[in-house]
């Protein structure tokens, strides 16, 4: 089940970084970008959270101390997600955007 | 679930001490990593640390519901807390009271039970955390004395229990037929705590490494019987199970309340929260899965006060409690937005509490794994 974790993790990340990297591009071409950047930016930020919680729970009680960095990643990718817009504003967006 | 009356005045006498007593001291022992002596003092006079117990063993009398109700009730304001109250109950006086001898239980488990002593478990080992066959930590018969040689680490309240239940093996080729456990008490020669563990959230408890050189203890400290060793941890740890849950319960509850009060008192861009379908996505969900958990966790509880078999519906209720609870934390601070982070607000605590519940007394994993046993059958 370890293996499952880093499954989901390892296809997260793959799917976060392809959304990223179409929304550079768009913007890159001159498109508009602005719906593929709130995407990449909400999958990107709850893949963060996702697998800081996932790399805590692989290392199980290491993971839950300083020894280890991955606590760290954790409070770090909850604080990220939150910045500038939460989850529930992006959504928001990103729905107006889709239903106009 | 509706509960007999009596329960509920419990949880109001509990919730009543919990919001007047632990919540205004839970950040700060949070950020100081203090532990709360002061609470505990209080918790035992109110009878709280060994609720299960019959009152001939210092005892409260009552059931193992009813210390779910105190767990998940101290729980919601405070992890920490919540985590030493499940520890000394349910690993320190549990193995105890349910293998002692009577002399046993006269000298160790009265003490613990009125919360003169402070109770802790060591099972874990730095190599040995799921796999509990892999226990490293030997104890050879020489005499009248078992000699201990060895490490645990991950152990809540041993660096400051007078009395812990440990499991050692006297071969470590031999699995679990070749583990028991023992009683060894602070201050015997050979037995000392060793580096303390700096952690994520439950900063207010004390993890422990344990260390045992050429410790000799009494042969009468055998704690059941020789090669017992895992009956003695199966029984206690699905019993602790109970309790995790109940913690998980608590904390997330927390999360919920301090959602539900930050969503009644704010505005969005003018618009009332409560009055936005991302909130009340967010709040229902919460809500819905804390209720769930909660009925798991009785289920448990009142199955093992039954005398019923509880192993499988204490699995779910761990599993199912932490599960969510980490999922309740995280959306809450979602919730909060930025003050979610800040220490203004408790819901970044309780997410970095509660992932602890997903890990200790058994990792989910090791949850899913009891779990399919049960329901696929060995």
């Amino acid at each position: 089940m370890v293996q499952e974790m880093i499954v989901d993790m390892n296809t997260n990340i793959e799917a976060a970084r392809l959304l990223m990297y179409d929304a550079a591009a768009r913007a890159d071409k001159g498109d508009a970008f602005s719906s593929a950047a709130n995407t990449a930016r909400l999958m990107n930020a709850n893949t963060a959270v996702f697998c800081g919680l996932k790399a805590v729970q692989v290392h199980g009680g290491y993971g839950y101390t300083k020894d280890y960095p991955v606590e760290r990643y954790l409070r770090d990718a909850k604080t990220i997600q939150l910045i500038t817009d939460t989850p529930q504003d992006l959504k928001l967006a990103i729905a107006k955007e889709l239903l106009k | 679930m509706i509960l007999d009356q009596k329960y509920e005045k419990f949880r109001e006498k509990v919730n009543d001490f919990a919001s007047q007593q632990v919540c205004p001291r839970a950040p700060e022992l949070d950020r100081s990593d203090e532990f709360p002596w002061d609470l505990v003092k209080k918790m035992a006079e109110m009878g709280l640390l060994a609720l299960y117990v019959p009152k001939k063993y210092g005892g409260a009398g009552l059931d193992v519901l009813t210390y779910a109700i105190a767990v998940e009730e101290v729980g919601r304001v405070c992890g920490s807390t919540g985590i030493f109250l499940a520890a000394h109950s349910s690993l320190g006086v549990f193995p105890i009271y349910v293998a002692g001898t009577e002399e046993q239980k006269q000298k160790y488990l009265i003490p613990l039970a009125r919360g003169e002593k402070i109770g802790s478990f060591g099972l874990t080992e730095p190599n040995a955390g799921s796999d509990a066959a892999g226990t490293q930590t030997t104890a050879k018969l020489v005499g009248d004395n078992y000699v201990i040689n060895g490490t645990k680490r991950f152990i809540t309240s041993g660096g400051i229990a007078d009395i812990i239940v440990f499991t050692a093996t006297k071969d470590p080729t031999l699995g679990y037929p070749g583990i028991s456990a023992f009683i060894v008490e602070k201050g015997t020669p050979g037995f000392s705590a060793g580096k303390e563990e700096d952690k994520l959230g439950l900063r207010g408890s004390i993890t422990s490494e344990l260390v045992f050189e050429d410790c000799k203890i009494p042969k009468e400290n055998l704690l059941g019987k020789e090669g017992g060793g895992f009956t003695v941890f199966m029984e206690t740890l699905d019993g602790g199970r109970i309790s995790i849950g109940a913690l998980a319960l608590g904390i997330a509850q927390g999360a919920l309340d301090s959602s539900v009060k930050f969503i009644q008192n704010n505005t969005k861009a003018g618009k009332p929260l409560k009055k936005l379908q991302a909130y009340q996505s967010m709040i229902a969900e919460m809500a819905t899965e804390v209720e769930a958990a909660r009925l798991l966790v009785y289920q448990a509880a009142i199955l093992k006060d039954k005398g019923l078999p509880f192993t499988k519906q204490a699995a779910m209720a761990k599993y199912y409690a932490s599960t969510i609870g980490t999922k309740a934390t995280d959306m809450a601070i979602s919730i909060h937005g930025m003050y979610g982070i800040t220490k203004e607000y408790p819901v970044e605590r309780f997410l970095r509490d509660e992932k602890l519940m997903e890990i200790g007394e058994g990792t989910s994993e090791i949850q899913k794994i009891v779990i399919a046993r049960k329901v696929l059958g060995k």
